[in-house]
């Protein structure tokens, strides 16, 4: 089934229960389609991937043209990400350290909570039967990874704190001297993992700085990232999101441009809430949540089939 | 020498001895007691930086060699509201320029509706002596 029926029938179907941080239930507004064919337009006209140099900011990379892209360009990054050859042996090595080919997890904030993220595709049947087939393969596939609530997804994680051991929750499973990123490393032993911190996180420069010791710590457990841009990429010259592509190529590993699915979305999708004004947009709207488990899925699809010929049945 | 001024002698000798002792006491008393003030003080100010976001005072009470670890907990707190319940911290040790501190009392992180809590009374933080100032060095749990 090509791009664009898959996507009628997603669409025909209907996609319903959405929510925010506060898991709101609503329909699928209008725009929302709109949205999600110019998502998937990218998808069905993948750029051809190129050999990913070691120095982001020096060498271009893959991008959604014949043209390689910067880490300066990342706002026209696809939106699921060409994913660079090199994450295959990044996948193998993990299998050989024993890790779960079946398994996913995420490290983030408050949109990354189950509930909001992608927990419905473990819940929801008729969500699911909603999907086009191929990405049915992938929620079965990784089955009882989307409704998963760990140490990592917490609502009020910064990078900071996923190598905070005084931030590994006891409840999940996690022991007082470990960081929540080696709790859930040990716990889950995934294959695969959404790094989606970064929302209204602009107050310094360290960032980077923790995305990168979290990033090695995946790499030497043999764990594919996958980055994440922010809809409300922050600090001076949208840097959060920067980061992220900076990262992307610096590691050879993929990223969700989370950031550019929202363009068409009024406001990119976000609202301030009611009481927390002194926060600003950053809260993803219904429409905006909707494009993001849908988006993520087709980003974790892409990097199961990257890796599609080592992978167990 | 009557023995009324050898008397009188001996007792101004042991005037000023126990004078001299007790002066010597007094100093010794008051270093260790403000020794053992600044150290726990030096955790107290740690925390109501982190908890003020006060990030320049945060930092300069801290060791060189604990900065890094210290901003990642500092970092871990940026998209919280912060509070300290019932602090109160004190030395429970010393040895020559290092000191340890415990606290009790917990840090309360709000985000939205939720309230999350920080037990201090598990740490034991280590603080070394350098220049006059008690830095913080990290905490074991």
């Amino acid at each position: 089934m090509g791009i664009p029926s898959r996507l009628l029938l997603f669409l025909g179907i209907g996609a319903l229960a959405m929510g925010s941080c506060t898991s709101l239930d609503a329909p699928l507004p209008t725009a929302t389609a709109e949205a999600l064919l110019r998502t998937t337009a990218v998808v069905a006209s993948p750029p051809t991937p190129v050999a990913q140099p070691a120095n982001a900011q020096a060498t271009p990379t893959a991008g959604p043209t014949d043209a390689p892209l910067t880490a300066a360009e990342w706002k026209s990054w696809p939106i699921v990400p060409v994913v660079p050859p090199t994450v295959k042996q990044v996948f193998q090595k993990g299998q050989a350290l024993g890790n779960d080919p079946h398994a996913f997890s995420v490290f983030g904030d408050c949109q990354s909570v189950p509930d909001i993220f992608m927990g419905v595709y473990d819940t929801d049947r008729s969500k699911v039967a909603q999907l086009p087939p191929a990405l049915q393969e992938t929620v079965a596939y990784f089955s009882g990874s989307f409704n998963r609530a760990s140490t990592t997804a917490q609502s009020d994680y910064t990078a900071a704190s996923l190598l905070n051991e005084n931030m590994s929750l006891a409840q999940y499973g996690c022991n007082s001297n470990e960081i929540p990123v080696d709790c859930e490393l040990r716990l889950h032993r995934p294959s695969f993992v959404f790094i989606m911190v970064g929302t209204h996180y602009e107050r310094n420069n360290r960032n980077i700085t923790y995305l990168r010791m979290i990033l090695n710590d995946l790499l030497a457990h043999g764990v594919v990232p996958i980055l994440e841009t922010k809809a409300d990429s922050r600090g001076p010259d949208d840097n959060v999101d920067l980061d992220m592509a900076v990262l992307a190529l610096e590691y050879n590993v993929p990223m969700w441009n989370f950031w550019a699915a929202t363009t068409g979305l009024p406001n990119h999708g976000l609202y301030t809430k009611a009481d927390e004004e002194a926060l600003g947009d950053i809260y993803l709207n219904d429409e905006a949540l909707e494009l993001h488990r849908f988006t993520a899925l087709e980003s974790l699809d892409a990097v199961r089939s990257a890796v599609g010929d080592t992978l167990p049945q | 020498m009557t023995p009324f001024r050898i008397l009188t002698r001996q007792i101004l000798m042991t005037r000023r001895l126990l004078f001299s002792l007790t002066l010597a006491l007094s100093f010794l008393l008051a270093a260790c007691t403000t020794s053992k003030d600044e150290s726990a003080q030096a955790v107290q100010s740690l925390l109501q930086a982190l908890v003020q976001r006060d990030e320049a005072h945060y930092t300069a009470l801290t060791c060189g060699s604990y900065e890094d670890s210290a901003l990642i907990e500092y970092d871990s707190f940026d998209l919280v509201q912060l509070s300290l319940k019932d602090l109160s911290c004190s030395q429970t040790g010393q040895n020559g320029n290092t000191a340890t501190v415990h606290c009790t009392g917990s840090i309360q992180a709000t985000y939205g509706n939720e309230v999350q809590s920080y037990d201090l009374s598990k740490r034991t933080y280590h603080l070394t002596l350098q220049g006059g100032d008690w830095l913080v060095c990290g905490y074991t749990q």
